[in-house]
């Protein structure tokens, strides 16, 4: 069996900040191997996000345990959780959340700017990561004179230039048409294929479900079905 | 990165840059105004008369005996005019006398205040002032005489000029000079009241040994006055020969202020109202910049969101908001002092007539100063309010700080989808 990167057991996420407590995640068991393209599907309010945020170290769960790369995040503090996803996971997010002041080539710096990576180490492995994703003559641009294709492209760029073992995404074909979703999801395809990067992505779109290798799909906190392409749900 | 952050909003930028501007040029130009129109009295005031500090006997000022001087002059003198920020040292012997003059038409007599000077070491402004007849006071045996009360006594240069008054110990002081001078200070009291000999003169006729009444000295700058006068006060104290006198109080060490309080009783004024308008002014200064980084951070939140997301600890967002606060607030210094200096140049060129300011007019004609106000840059209070206003900026940027540390990641991220 391949190394597991996260693992998940029994996650309960209930939201009580209202009247009625909302059960979000029911006792979830998971796990993401590594290699894996995972896809979270189902309908709004199903908890694919929340687990998503989760497994980022973004939320906590009210039960259950949560680890990644061998890091149980439950032991971890706010700070160490930072650290944890700044050197092990990579985000990209549905509305792009590039820097606006910073160029494209900037962007994918930063994040090894706050790894301590020197000025010039960083420059020439953000250059190095745009070349091979095909953003090579956008660099010098700032994300307002960018397409939302390019943006989520130099997103996918950021997270991945510092080889997380983990790439998350949340929605990332949702502000996409077609023909450019298609081109986000060969690029993440390049990724997970030739650069062994694990992916976990939650998504309305059967197209970007129909691209991962094991979609998971999930309807009122609970895992419905885990298996392959051809398991999903269609109109999840 | 936070300079580029600055320009997303470029008119909230220049909005509030401009605040700290106004601020600054409101403050400096005020603040050299009020050092160009006191400075120059305070000036005329120390360096003509009172000198920035003087040395006394601790009940002089008070109750201006004859007796009450300073004793162990030499000594005094001799270590303050070691002192490295001393100008000039003045002893001085002040008394009152009937003063009358022999001329060829008549006698008169008035009463006077007679100074008796060292012309050697005596400010060149008392010792050399306008002269309308005659010449300066050198060496014993001549008088120098206020220009009215030489009027008054119908006296001239050469002519004989008797003194009598109260010696020391209650004997007769009486001198006789040669007129060898008649001056115009332009301060009308003076020139009607004040006759000066040479302190020699006046200690052989008081009954003065080795003393003073006052020992005048000139710093480098009035206004440091205070701290000047507490180190000539340890120089004193340091006087080996006159240390059993200081010891038992014989001597102290007085700031201009003190010596002439109706004048730093105005200054004070002048500065409390000054320093009001500029605290209320930074008051509204601070509202305005903190309203900018409320509004900079809540417009921020999903960037935010997505920095922590990121791995971004909020110590460092937090950083990075207030480094935006520096530059903010260095934008606003530049042009504020930039603004500051032009406008203050601009007015020194031309100058204000004083006629538009009452109080001041009065003053600045009885001290007989030039009737146009010419600002000086407030160098200190510039420097003051640039600090002031980095320091408001600062606390602004960080007045939004437990937003960003409250901030969930994943609430800011929803927001925005």
């Amino acid at each position: 069996m391949s190394e597991e990167v996260v693992q998940c057991h029994g996650v309960t996420r209930v939201y009580a900040d209202d009247a009625v407590p909302v059960h979000a995640l029911r006792g979830v068991d998971f796990a993401v191997h590594k290699g894996d393209w995972v896809s979270l599907a189902g309908p709004s309010g199903s908890g694919k996000s929340t687990l998503l945020h989760i497994i980022g170290g973004l939320d906590r769960p009210n039960d259950g345990s949560v680890s990644v790369d061998g890091e149980d995040l439950g032991g971890l503090s706010e700070a160490q959780l930072s650290d944890l996803r700044l050197r092990k996971i990579g985000f990209v997010f549905q509305a792009y959340n590039l820097i606006p002041v910073l160029t494209a080539v900037e962007n994918v710096e930063f994040i090894m700017q706050l790894q301590g990576i020197g000025a010039s180490e960083r420059r020439e492995r953000a250059l190095g990561i745009l070349d091979r994703l095909g953003l090579d003559d956008i660099g010098d641009r700032r994300p307002g004179e960018l397409s939302g294709g390019q943006q989520q492209r130099v997103a996918v760029a950021r997270a991945v230039v510092t080889d997380p073992v983990l790439l998350l995404a949340d929605e990332p074909s949702a502000n996409l048409d077609t023909a450019t979703t298609k081109e986000l999801l060969e690029l993440l395809r390049n990724i997970n294929e030739n650069h062994g990067v694990t992916i976990v992505t939650a998504t309305h779109d059967p197209m970007v479900m129909g691209y991962a290798k094991r979609p998971v799909n999930l309807r009122d906190g609970a895992i419905e079905s885990d298996g392959s392409t051809a398991d999903a749900s269609p109109d999840a | 990165m936070a300079w580029r952050n600055l320009w997303r909003v470029p008119r909230r930028t220049w909005l509030t840059a401009g605040g700290v501007a106004f601020a600054i040029l409101f403050v400096v130009f005020l603040r050299s105004m009020h050092a160009g129109a006191f400075g120059a009295a305070i000036n005329l005031v120390t360096e003509r008369m009172s000198g920035h500090v003087q040395v006394q006997h601790p009940e002089y000022l008070d109750d201006p005996r004859m007796r009450h001087t300073v004793e162990g002059l030499s000594a005094v003198t001799e270590a303050l005019a070691g002192h490295p920020d001393v100008r000039a040292v003045a002893p001085r012997g002040i008394g009152f006398a009937l003063v009358s003059a022999e001329s060829e038409s008549e006698e008169r007599s008035f009463g006077a205040q007679v100074l008796g000077i060292d012309p050697a070491v005596e400010f060149a402004t008392v010792s050399q002032r306008a002269l309308p007849g005659g010449r300066a006071l050198e060496r014993a045996g001549e008088g120098f005489l206020g220009s009215v009360l030489a009027r008054n006594l119908g006296a001239e240069v050469g002519d004989s000029v008797l003194l009598l008054g109260t010696g020391r110990e209650g004997g007769v002081a009486a001198i006789a000079v040669t007129l060898v001078g008649i001056f115009e200070s332009g301060v009308a009291d003076l020139d009607r009241s004040v006759m000066m000999v040479h302190l020699d003169d006046f200690a052989g006729a008081f009954g003065l040994e080795d003393e003073a009444h006052v020992v005048a000295v000139l710093g480098q700058d009035a206004a440091d006055a205070q701290a000047f006068a507490a180190s000539i006060a340890r120089s004193i104290e340091s006087i080996e020969s006159v240390e059993s006198a200081a010891s038992a109080g014989a001597a102290r060490v007085l700031p201009w202020q003190e010596i002439q309080p109706q004048l730093a009783q105005l200054v004070v004024v002048k500065d409390t109202i000054g320093f009001t308008l500029a605290g209320m002014l930074t008051v509204i200064v601070t509202f305005v910049v903190v309203s900018a980084f409320v509004m900079t951070v809540f417009d921020r939140t999903a960037e935010f969101g997505m920095l922590k997301a990121i791995g971004m600890p909020p110590a460092a967002i937090f950083r990075m908001v207030q480094f935006e606060g520096l530059w903010m607030s260095l934008l606003g210094v530049a042009l504020g002092l930039a603004a500051a200096l032009a406008v203050v140049s601009a007015v020194a060129a031309v100058g204000v007539p004083v006629s538009e300011f009452g109080d001041l007019a009065g003053m600045y004609k009885r001290l007989n100063l030039p009737d146009t106000l010419i600002p000086a840059f407030a160098t200190r209070d510039a420097l003051l309010i640039a600090g002031v206003m980095i320091a408001v900026v600062q606390f602004a940027a960080a007045v939004p700080a437990p937003r960003i540390w409250r901030l969930s990641a994943v609430d800011a991220l929803r927001d925005e989808e």
